[in-house]
Order: C-alpha cells, then sequence, then structure tokens
C-alpha cells in the first residue's frame, strides 16, 4: 500500500513511482485529484472507496479535502 | 500540534482523520508492506504498523523536524519496530524544462532508487526472516 499526505503534490510523487505502482496493491490519497485519478487509472487502478471522512457532513463539490480515496490495482 | 507525548494514550489525534485511517486500515493485511509519505506524527503509521504486524514493514517519511521527533518518539513508546521512520521529503518529478529542473530530476531518482533499493533490501530480509 502507498499513502500520501503530502499537500497537493501526490501527483508528482505518483509520476516519479510508476516502477513502484505494479506491484503496489492499494494507493490512498486525501483527494482525487484529477491529474492523479488519470495516472492511476492508466496503470490499473480503480476507485475503490470515495467517500466524505466527516460522514455527517455533505460533499462539497468545491472541496476535493473532503473526499478521501482508495485506489485498488486490479491485477491483485 | 501535539509535542509533549510522555503519554501516547493521552495524546488526541483528529477523530475526523482517525475514522477515515480506520476504513484503509481495515483493507491492510498482516505482512503487508506499507510505503507512508507524509507521516506526520503517526496517526495512521501507529494502527497501520499494528496491523500488518511483526512481519510487515512500513516505511514512513516525513519531511518536517518537529513532527518526526513526534513520530519517533511515538514509535518508540509503542515498541514497533517493524516501522522504518525516514526524515527525508520523498523524491518527485520536478519541472522539466530548466536546466536545474533537470538535475533535481536526476537527483530525485538517484535518491529514490537507492531508496527503493533499500526498501526492497529490508523487504527481502524481512521475508527471509534474516
Amino acid at each position: 500500500m502507498i499513502k500520501l499526505t503530502v499537500n497537493g503534490h501526490e501527483t508528482k510523487i505518483l509520476e516519479g513511482s510508476l516502477s513502484i505502482l505494479k506491484n503496489t496493491k492499494l494507493v490512498n490519497l486525501p483527494a482525487p485529484y484529477p491529474d492523479a485519478v488519470t495516472l492511476l487509472k492508466e496503470n490499473n487502478f480503480d476507485i475503490a472507496v470515495l467517500k466524505s471522512h466527516i460522514p455527517e457532513a455533505p460533499l462539497d463539490k468545491n472541496s476535493q479535502h473532503a473526499k478521501p480515496t482508495l485506489f485498488k490495482n486490479k491485477n491483485f | 500540534m501535539v509535542y509533549a507525548l510522555k503519554n501516547i494514550e493521552k495524546t488526541i489525534w483528529c477523530v475526523n482523520f482517525q475514522k477515515y485511517y480506520e476504513r484503509f486500515i481495515s483493507w491492510l493485511n498482516e505482512g503487508d508492506v506499507v510505503l507512508e509519505v507524509g507521516a506526520a506524527t503517526g496517526e495512521f503509521t501507529i494502527p497501520a504498523a499494528k496491523k500488518i504486524g511483526r512481519d510487515g514493514l512500513l516505511f514512513s517519511f516525513e519531511a518536517d523536524l518537529r513532527n518526526f521527533k513526534c513520530l519517533t518518539k511515538n514509535l518508540k513508546i509503542k515498541k514497533l519496530d517493524n516501522v522504518k521512520p525516514l526524515m527525508k521529503q520523498f523524491p518527485m518529478n520536478r519541472e522539466k524544462n530548466s536546466s536545474l529542473g533537470h538535475i533535481q530530476k536526476v537527483q530525485d531518482r538517484i535518491t529514490f532508487l537507492l531508496l527503493y533499493q533499500n526498501m526492497i533490501n529490508l523487504t527481502m530480509k524481512m521475508v527471509n526472516g534474516n
């Protein structure tokens, strides 16, 4: 599993870690950053969980930070 | 921010984050290898390390010195020896269109490869029981 919490640098780190991704079962991001989602989908990942970590709060469409996201590798 | 960690049981982490992490930690299995980038003071690290157990391995990157000190102290208190804390910025791709960016990118790749090799070595040691 790779868990990234780096204030918006997640996509850059993923771009530099492509060689790890094929052997990675799960990737956890604090938000579904569009570029990161595209990159992960290109590398055979699907969104497994996408929910607000504040259950009672409605999702704010303008705030990605309310949507921690878990991606699962389809090969595992 | 939490600095006084004499008794970690009294440390208060954000409940919402803990709930959020619980969900993800439930996906981990014993013996898993976890790469955590941005560990802060260990609110994910500690429960995840417990979940993967002694057969698992967790590499924990934290670039901020104060956070890193808290993290290592927390790990020591919890006696979690399956976590390898690293006070480094995880390498990332930089701007491609400048020579400085290119040098940084090459340096990042070398750093990353060394770290990756170190992680593989530790993982293999763990798997082989050495």
